[in-house]
């Protein structure tokens, strides 16, 4: 899970946000020859002002919160499953009883298989959302 | 996409996982197959005493004790509560062969048994000082157990006192004697000042002999490490000296395996010395048992040197790498290599029939460099080393083997309790 989520912060991270050049090279060819290439006898002290970039908004679609929320309910859901089966893997461990061991196995099995199905859920909701930011 | 997709798959990938049936009780468990392991079993003297690793298991209520004497048919022997992980069975009978399994119960089922393991009881442990591994072990009468271990720096030679129930043992770079009780564990030491290379004990003064190599000496001391006496050797001592004592006769016998030469030292005629040479590179010399003098391994047979100085040759044609004397009734047991026929030997020359040599082991059993027989009346079993595979080898008195152990170095020193 700590993966994952790594993951994903890593991901979006990696979405590029563009901004407006400054425009830095047709404004110091409007600075007189006289005063170019002086720092200290700026005359034009506009030149060299910042303007800010304009904003880039995220936007999460209804999408995005598919993903999400399936992430959400099989990320639960994988975690529940993954207890159960350490519980029941236990319970089998300790067993002196050859029918309740392998009660216990065949359970902690089951829940194996559902905490891999509940992951792979978890995977898709995890597609989904990553999908989502791709417009 | 492939960028996003890829490390998607691969997490479903790592996520997988298998469950392994690793409870002790289940027959389905790869490592212990549903039955008790970690079994130990040695034998001291008329005592079995078997061990296992404990089962964590719920409900278990007693461990059952199968044995079988001299057969594979296993039966119901025995059980203990599952607080014990330990068994004793007494009194047992020498050479007889002894099997053991167990199987746990819990109050629902019973697991399947053990792994069978043998063991043939007797009268001996052997005691093993191994130089290069830096150990001394106790070993089991049939060569196929330790009954335990102790590490010392560089222990080259053994001696032990069956009336002290001690083991002294020299240590090498150490220049000590180290006095063990039965279990081996050191309760004194003493030090000789001098590198030790041989030593011989002598049970009527409780005294011990020592070769000491840099002061070219032989050192007398008492048992409780008080120093009596001091003799100069006759010669320089190289590394593959040996000494032994002649108890009836109070004569210390030394082997020089470079001078081709055996030295006697009477000391009961005032440590007088008697040289004797033109004896190839003499190896372990022991004195006889029953009628007195010396006999040595050399590379050209067995010499054995009376006491009025007459020398007989016995296997000339061989390399003769080690011998053992039977205590209890002067047989010569030998290993060595025929130079004529390019093959090893392992026998005993019979001193009833006047010493007429007796084959045990022929070809099939090569490279045997030290061999050590249990003393008993009549044909006796021995324990021998095989160069290559460097186990211990235990053959019965009819040259039938009957126990295994590795490995260990070519330096040994074997005693008996």
């Amino acid at each position: 899970m700590k993966k994952h989520f790594i993951l994903s912060i890593l991901i979006i991270a990696a979405v590029r946000i563009e901004a407006q050049p400054l425009d830095l090279k047709s404004r110091l060819l409007a600075i007189p020859g006289e005063v170019r290439g002086d720092s200290l006898t700026v005359q034009s002290p506009n030149v060299l002002k910042i303007e800010p970039a304009a904003k880039h908004r995220l936007e999460i679609t209804h999408k995005g919160y598919l993903g999400f929320g399936t992430m959400i309910v099989f990320g639960a859901l994988s975690w529940y499953f993954h207890q159960e089966a350490e519980t029941t893997y236990n319970l089998y461990l300790h067993s002196g009883k050859f029918s309740e061991m392998k009660h216990y196995f065949d359970k902690t099995i089951k829940y194996d298989r559902l905490t891999g199905w509940s992951y792979a859920g978890f995977q898709v909701g995890f597609l989904i959302t990553v999908i989502s930011f791709n417009r | 996409m492939k960028f996003i997709i890829i490390p998607i798959i691969a997490l479903l990938i790592i996520s997988c996982s298998e469950r392994e049936h690793l409870n002790p009780f289940d027959p389905e468990n790869p490592d212990t197959h549903g039955a008790p392991t970690g079994l130990v079993i040695v034998s001291n003297r008329n005592r079995i005493d078997l061990s296992w690793d404990p089962m964590d298991i719920n409900g278990l209520s007693y461990y059952q004790i199968y044995r079988s004497v001299d057969s594979y048919n296993l039966s119901l022997h025995d059980s203990v509560t599952a607080n014990f992980t330990y068994w004793v069975d007494r009194p047992v009978e020498y050479d007889r062969v002894y099997r053991y399994a167990i199987r746990a119960c819990t109050v629902d089922d019973v697991s399947n048994l053990s792994d069978t393991l043998k063991i043939i009881p007797g009268p001996v442990n052997f005691i093993i000082a191994d130089f290069y591994n830096f150990s001394v072990q106790k070993l089991t009468y049939d060569g196929e157990h330790v009954l335990m271990t102790n590490y010392q720096d560089s222990p080259i030679a053994i001696e032990v006192s069956s009336t002290l129930q001690k083991i002294f043992i020299a240590d090498y770079w150490n220049e000590q004697i180290i006095i063990s009780n039965w279990n081996l564990s050191s309760i004194n030491s003493f030090n000789l000042h001098d590198r030790p290379l041989d030593m011989a004990f002598d049970p009527q003064l409780n005294r011990l002999y020592i070769l000491g190599l840099d002061k070219k000496q032989i050192l007398i001391y008492s048992t409780t490490g008080m120093i009596t006496d001091s003799l100069p050797a006759p010669t320089s001592l190289p590394f593959g000296s040996h000494l032994c004592l002649d108890p009836k006769q109070r004569s210390l016998w030394i082997s020089v395996p470079e001078r081709d030469t055996i030295f006697q030292i009477n000391l009961s005629a005032s440590n007088r010395i008697s040289v004797h040479p033109g004896i190839h590179k003499p190896r372990k010399i022991y004195a006889g048992p029953i009628d007195g003098g010396c006999w040595a391994a050399t590379s050209e047979g067995i010499v054995n040197i009376e006491n009025d100085g007459s020398v007989n040759n016995y296997l000339s044609e061989y390399f003769i790498y080690d011998i053992s004397i039977n205590a209890e009734n002067g047989d010569v047991y030998y290993t060595g290599y025929n130079k004529n026929t390019q093959e090893w030997e392992t026998g005993y020359l019979n001193r009833l029939a006047n010493f007429e040599p007796v084959p045990l082991l022929g070809k099939e059993t090569p490279y045997l460099y030290c061999i050590r027989v249990v003393p008993v009346a009549g044909q006796s079993g021995f324990l021998v080393l095989q160069g290559g595979t460097w186990n211990l080898l235990r053959f019965d008195q009819n040259g039938n083997q009957i126990g295994a152990i590795g490995q260990y170095s070519s330096r040994l020193d074997i005693e008996l309790d």
